[in-house]
């Protein structure tokens, strides 16, 4: 399809915007919706483009030279270039309030990524390796029934984004304990998913192994901070994603700050 | 100082060494609808890849063809030139695939991706099983992941 992966994008940013506006309706942490939804797209936008050139550098093709492949995304985009733009540039948003920041958008973010595998229907990027499963599904005209990779990625990414929404409410978690759970699940669920896809060069499994392993990094040392200070330092004061005080209102995606 | 001196040295070893061209083969030999069938025919499954030098997108999907044609040696693939010259597209080849397993062949008229029930459009990629029935017909660019999956779908 010629806009599958416009519409892919579409339900991703939608989202994003979803669980950021759920989160807004239960206090978690969300008085800048609006912030962290701007902030959480520019970051992506910016990921997609760092993430293009890397791809078009790495299959020996220069930006300079052929600049109008930048915008030819289904070409490829560099997981790694494209992953760590993302993550810094959010970081420079929220630089004052740092971990806080990730701590907000992590859920949205999780959904985001649940939502673009889970449209994987729109663009034949569905299906991996041949399996006998009573679930598996064969392509069009195909007798070799294979696994959705696509929709275990996206019911387990829906799950984790599921379970930080609720933790974050129910429980409070130390700052950081979000973002590292946000981090690691999604590097255990590329990692799983890896064997079981269909790929010309494969996937940078070292990055989704050292993505788990920084998370837990990161969820460890948010548990032993907050143990060691005897409190843990729960995130809805958190807010305004340039350091400014925010205004609590009635409905916080309408607040324009 | 000493580090300095090399690398000066480097560089004027550098520039005074014979200018090199990009080698330009020669361009791929016009065909006919009944040549290409032939090649669709041949009991091998077979990706055949529309492209023209002028074709901005076609010259951002070449790598990953370049790719995929060394990683799935099973798989016979044909690069369909159109509406091209044969220069231009000698040129796309050495700058693009010089060294990729593919077999190019020149179609002028662009006619023949037409009777093959595709379009006039580039790039166009069609992925037929060794039966010789069409597994997909991807216009337009193709992704990594379509690609993947119609590769192990003929390559079964």
């Amino acid at each position: 399809m010629a806009f599958d992966l416009l519409i892919r994008a579409f339900l991703a940013v939608g989202a994003l915007w979803l669980v950021l506006r759920w989160e807004a309706k239960r206090g978690n942490a969300v008085e800048c919706a609006r912030d962290l939804f701007d902030a959480a797209l520019t970051a992506g936008a910016l990921g997609i483009l760092v993430g293009r050139i890397g791809a078009m550098l790495h299959a020996g093709v220069s930006p300079l030279t052929d600049p109008g492949q930048i915008l030819l995304v289904r070409s490829g985009i560099a997981t790694v270039p494209a992953a760590v733009t993302a993550v810094v540039t959010l970081g420079s948003f929220g630089r004052r309030h740092l971990w806080q920041t990730y701590d907000a958008v992590a859920p949205a973010a999780v959904a985001a990524l649940s939502a673009w595998q889970g449209s994987c229907f729109v663009g034949d990027a569905c299906l991996g390796i041949p399996s006998d499963l009573p679930w598996a599904i064969a392509l069009s005209g195909s007798d070799v029934t294979r696994h959705p990779v696509g929709i275990y990625e996206c019911l387990a990414l829906a799950a984790v984004a599921f379970g930080l929404v609720v933790v974050k409410q129910t429980r409070r978690p130390p700052v950081g304990m979000a973002s590292g759970i946000a981090l690691a699940g999604v590097g255990v669920i590329r990692l799983a998913m890896e064997p079981m896809k269909l790929s010309i060069d494969g996937g940078p499994t070292w990055f989704y192994a050292l993505a788990t392993a920084v998370g837990l990094a990161v969820v460890i040392g948010s548990w032993s901070r907050a143990k060691r200070h005897g409190s843990i330092e729960s995130g809805p004061e958190f807010v305004g994603i340039d350091g400014a005080e925010p205004r609590v209102d009635d409905d916080p995606l309408d607040d324009d700050h | 100082m000493t580090i300095l001196a090399a690398a000066i040295a480097l560089m004027v070893v550098g520039c005074a060494s014979p200018e090199t061209t990009d080698p330009v083969g020669s361009p791929p030999p016009e065909t006919t609808f009944a040549e290409v069938q032939a090649l669709i025919d041949n009991g091998i499954p077979t990706v055949v890849n529309v492209w023209a030098s002028w074709c901005i997108p076609c010259r951002s999907e070449a790598p990953l063809l370049d790719n995929a044609a060394h990683a799935y040696p099973a798989v016979e693939f044909v690069g369909l030139n159109v509406r091209d010259s044969g220069e231009d597209a000698a040129a796309f080849i050495a700058e693009f695939m010089s060294d990729a397993p593919i077999e190019h062949v020149s179609d002028r008229d662009g006619q023949i991706p037409i009777e093959l029930g595709g379009g006039r459009g580039v790039p166009i990629t069609f992925f037929y099983r060794a039966d010789g029935s069409v597994a997909h017909i991807q216009l337009g660019v193709v992704d990594e992941p379509v690609l993947a999956t119609y590769l192990d779908e003929i390559a079964r």
